[in-house]
């Protein structure tokens, strides 16, 4: 579903991303994990066209979409969860979830889908009138979860879900992930706790300094010696 | 008591009128962060072309009332085209550009429209075509205009319907999520650029409608009229709390109140000391004092949480 | 640094302008003051008359005004083929543009001292005319304006200095009688912190109050503003008569409609900046029944004035616009000082133009010893169904002078017969019938004092 064929990204004159290549298939989860300033965040960026690639290719669903308006991306079917999450602080979670479906024009669709964010996250429900602002952090999360569900997309772009929360949070999370997941959504996965990534994950990729260099089934990587060592801290 | 009255009509109906201006710059101070200083001659620009377009239609035989119709739509028109030009040609370029840049381009492109003006209009004053019927009321000892009291109504109407925009219409959802994080509104599929150019035209245009009132309040127009304006629109903006409509409106019309009752009482206030000459200090002393309390005026959110 | 480069464009430009206009006249001798008579043909010396106004922007029309005012002069002095010093004179006017700036008044006012012009015609404006005054001061050169009528000019203390208009103190003197005579009792005074409004607010608030006028309100705008309904609701509560303005038909127009929104009844009156067609264009039906003053007199109503119009409209094809009756005795007055002189000379003819006593086309000239026209005239007129109309003049002719004196001398009479009438009482009062004699002494020093009051009269009479 997703071909990334020698991506590069470039700030200034630094590589932050050396000519990866990778795909996702349609219906699966794959983890992209490694260290901090692997490169992981720009990939997902340039896949999302915040960021322009300085070279190589990505098509999703045989379509090349490298020189797409980064607003039009959505409407391919590309949802990105922005690292740090990203709420609207000052709209209300039924507003941050509504700008979720910007693109949608079926309104009693939206409803339906709107019940469903309620139903993977009831903390969002109850919360439904309060401005994103005041939410804690792992609310945020699932109200940024919620907003990208909600424009029904093809493919899912999380990029570090995890970060900042409480292990308990993080649980939750993973939890609404793997359901959407059972559910048949396409997931391209960040993360820097890796083991927790590779055990979603059907497949992982693992980045260094911009270069992919290790690849295969989540649950060889997970007991691959080198990752064990590296990223699993054993 | 009666004269009271009179200076609170007074300050209402020029309050009105620095709100709506006051809405213009917020409207893309709340959006993009920039202060556009050349919106006071947009609401300039407006006023002229209604003159000339009005009055041409006046000497043509129309009825009046449908000349000025006529007159609003081409100002409307012409000056919601500015706005996108101005946005497209002067600011966009400069998007991601240190924030003082498009400040002094906005500065710049005051200084090229008032000259534009000057080249097309003339120098000298222009008289405003009579637009509306001259009706006086008079009530508990003050006197008031027709005029008066549609530039109160037509505000509070225009106010109104932006709120309802902004606050109830998906367009409006988008202007408010690009304003609090412009990237990830661009994520959930909004163009950022058409949100820009929609808050530049409806700045614009509600901008042109203060400018017609004033013609036809004062029934004058000058190529300058939009730096006095604007800058006493930007001040209620600021009173209010720029980046904040409620904040503008009601900055706005503060703003008039202080004035009128500023120049008519604070010779009294201060046994002759100082005289109507200072009703300007006595609003950007009303002004300071706000902000030392309130340094992001008085309905502005605190900065911190712009994301 | 590029103004500075421009400004030495500008002198190079004028340099060979100069240069251009050179050319075109035909060869004559160095201008030379008071040259000796020379054998068989008489030399002929040439006079150059700087003149400067605004022959471009908005106030075209009136610099235009103004230079044909003296140009009529020139060709008539030319024509006139006067003899000075022993030499026959050529006046030449050499035409500037100040465009109504003080900076650009600054320059040509140098450009034309550089020149080596003889005297100065001008400027137009107040604003222009007391910066380049200071330059002309400076190269001893004798400037008469024709309009500028801001009281500095001819305040700061130079020689050279003088002007045939009634100044702005002038100005507010007469309006302020003219207030009373229109039997207002109270004003309100609004000005525009301008030179020209302040200055001219103030002397009208001098002369109200002396005419028994009371100040109810002074308020204050600026000369941008637009709207005064905060200080005209202030004014409005005075319930005054009157309301003054000292300032521009730009604001003047709007604030008398916004009297008339306010329905405040009071008259407007106003000075020569709202005593424009512009006002009633700005003011609409709210400028009828306005008052407002000019300086000098309508031109019909003076004994040359008819044969002046005659001669410029024949000679321009162009009606008077305004002040080129003014600029015309300007040139006169310069032409008779050098003839009393007796020198083309600056430094020899100046000391004449002060003892000037010139009946010109617009007044009897002479100068106070500012430099001033003594007894200006000023005339009220007044808006009436979107013209102005001539309502009467104020001040100005030596007659009206002479009958003040006269007033004066006949008061002094009147006092003194009255102290006659109360020494005589106190007379009969402590002499009870047999101090008839020092009641005859009284009756006598009373009877001395009429008579030395008359003498006053006459003598007074007879000065004028």
């Amino acid at each position: 579903m997703l071909e990334v064929t020698g991506l590069r990204v470039a700030y200034g004159g630094i590589q932050a991303v050396r000519s990866i290549t990778f795909h996702v298939n349609e219906g699966e989860m794959v983890a992209l994990i490694g260290a901090n300033g692997a490169g992981k965040t720009s990939t997902l960026k340039a896949i999302a066209r915040v960021l322009d690639a300085a070279g190589g290719d990505v098509h999703f669903c045989g379509e090349k979409v490298t020189l797409v308006a980064p607003h039009d991306m959505i409407r391919k079917g590309i949802a990105l969860v922005p690292e740090g999450r990203g709420v609207f602080p000052r709209l209300s979670v039924a507003e941050n979830l509504a700008m979720g479906a910007f693109v949608r024009d079926d309104k009693a669709e939206i409803a339906n889908d709107l019940e469903r964010m309620y139903g993977y996250f009831p903390r969002l429900k109850e919360r439904e009138t309060q401005l994103a602002g005041t939410l804690s952090g792992g609310e945020q999360q699932m109200l940024a979860i919620g907003r990208a569900l909600m424009s029904r997309p093809k493919l899912l772009l999380l990029d570090e879900p995890s970060m900042g929360l409480a292990p308990l949070m993080v649980q939750k999370i993973f939890e609404v992930i793997r359901i959407v997941a059972a559910e048949g959504m396409t997931i391209l996965l960040i993360e820097q706790n890796a083991k927790l990534a590779l055990q979603t994950s059907q497949r992982g990729y693992v980045m260094e300094s911009g270069e992919i260099t290790l690849t295969g089934e989540s649950a060889q990587l997970l007991n691959d010696p080198k990752v064990r060592a590296a990223y699993l801290g054993e | 008591m009666d004269i009271f009255l009179q200076q609170i009509i007074n300050g209402l109906v020029q309050g009105s009128i620095y709100a709506l201006v006051a809405l213009g710059y917020t409207m893309v101070y709340g959006i993009m962060g920039l202060i556009n200083f050349a919106h006071g001659e947009v609401v300039m620009i407006g006023t002229l072309v209604t003159i000339s377009v009005a009055g041409f239609m006046i000497k043509a035989g129309m009825p009046v009332m449908l000349a000025g119709m006529a007159g609003l739509t081409a100002a409307v028109l012409v000056c919601m085209a500015l706005g996108w030009g101005l946005e497209r040609i002067a600011y966009r370029p400069l998007r991601n550009a240190p924030r003082l840049t498009p400040l002094i381009t906005a500065i710049g492109m005051s200084i090229v429209l008032q000259n534009v003006a000057m080249i097309i209009w003339g120098r000298n004053y222009l008289t405003f075509p009579p637009l509306l019927p001259k009706v006086d009321f008079e009530f508990a000892g003050a006197n008031f205009t027709a005029v008066q009291v549609i530039i109160v109504a037509v505000s509070a109407l225009t106010m109104g319907g932006l709120l309802f925009l902004v606050y109830r219409t998906k367009l409006g959802m988008a202007m408010r999520a690009t304003s609090q994080n412009p990237a990830v509104a661009s994520l959930m599929g909004v163009n950022i650029n058409r949100v820009i150019a929609a808050a530049f035209i409806i700045g614009s245009a509600l901008g042109v409608l203060a400018g017609i009132m004033v013609g036809t309040y004062y029934e004058i127009a000058h190529y300058q009229m939009g730096f006095m304006l604007g800058l006493k629109a930007f001040t209620a903006a600021v009173l209010g709390g720029i980046g904040n409509l409620a904040g503008a409106m009601l900055g706005g019309i503060l703003l008039g109140l202080i004035e009128a009752l500023g120049a008519g009482y604070i010779g009294d206030l201060t046994g002759g000391f100082l005289g109507s000459h200072y009703q300007d200090i006595f609003a950007f002393m009303v002004l300071i004092v706000v902000l030392m309390f309130k340094p992001s005026g008085l309905f502005g959110e605190k900065t911190g949480d712009r994301a | 640094m590029q103004a500075k480069l421009s400004v030495v464009a500008l002198s190079i430009a004028a340099v060979f302008a100069l240069g251009a206009c050179g050319q075109k006249e035909e060869p004559k001798p160095v201008a030379a003051p008071a040259a000796p008579a020379a054998p068989a043909p008489k030399p002929e010396v040439t006079v150059k008359l700087g003149h400067v106004a605004p022959m471009t922007g908005p106030q075209a029309h009136l610099g235009k005004d103004n230079e044909n005012g003296a140009r009529l002069a020139i060709d008539e002095l030319n024509a006139q083929g006067l003899e000075i010093g022993g030499a026959k004179v050529k006046f030449e006017l050499i035409a500037e543009d100040d465009q109504a700036d003080p900076k650009q008044g600054t320059i040509v006012a140098q450009k034309l001292v550089d020149a080596k012009v003889n005297g100065i015609i001008g400027h137009l404006n107040s604003g222009t005319t007391i910066p380049a005054s200071k330059l002309y001061s400076d190269a001893g050169l004798p400037q008469i304006s024709g309009s500028a009528t801001n009281p500095t000019y001819t305040q700061q203390g130079f020689k050279t200095a003088f002007r045939v208009m009634a100044n702005d103190v002038q100005q507010g003197k007469a309006l302020g009688e003219f207030a009373a005579k229109q039997g207002a009792k109270s004003v309100a005074i609004v000005d525009d912190r301008t030179a020209y409004g302040q200055g001219l607010a103030d002397e009208f608030k001098k002369s109200a109050e002396a005419a028994g006028l009371k100040v109810v309100a002074t308020e204050y705008t600026n000369d941008k503003a637009t709207d005064f309904k905060a200080i005209l609701t202030k004014i409005k509560s005075k319930k005054d008569d009157l309301v003054f303005f000292g300032g521009m038909d730009a604001q003047g127009g709007p604030m008398a409609k916004q009297m008339k929104d306010l329905g405040i009844k009071a008259k407007f009156l106003g000075g020569d900046g709202v005593c424009t067609p512009e006002f009633m264009k700005l003011g609409g039906e709210a400028t009828e029944g306005q008052y407002c003053s000019l300086p000098g007199m309508p031109l019909e109503k003076l004994a040359k004035g008819p044969e002046f119009k005659d001669k410029f409209v024949k000679k321009f094809n162009a009606e008077i616009q305004l002040y080129s009756p003014y600029v015309y005795d300007a040139v006169m007055v310069m032409a008779d000082s050098m003839k009393r002189a007796n020198s083309v000379d600056p430094v020899k003819y100046l000391a004449e133009v002060g003892k000037t006593s010139y009946d010109g086309v617009t007044a009897k000239i002479s100068f106070d010893e500012f430099g001033d026209l003594k007894g200006g005239a000023i005339s009220m007129y007044q808006y009436k169904g979107g013209k102005l109309e001539y309502v009467e003049t104020i001040g100005g002719s030596p007659m009206d002078a002479v009958k003040a004196e006269v007033k004066e001398a006949v008061a002094e009479v009147k006092d003194a017969a009255k102290a006659v009438a109360g020494a005589a009482t106190d007379a009969a009062k402590s002499a009870a019938g047999s101090a008839t004699e020092a009641g005859k002494e009284a009756v006598k020093a009373g009877a001395d004092a009429v008579k030395g009051a008359a003498d006053a009269t006459k003598a007074a009479v007879e000065k004028k």
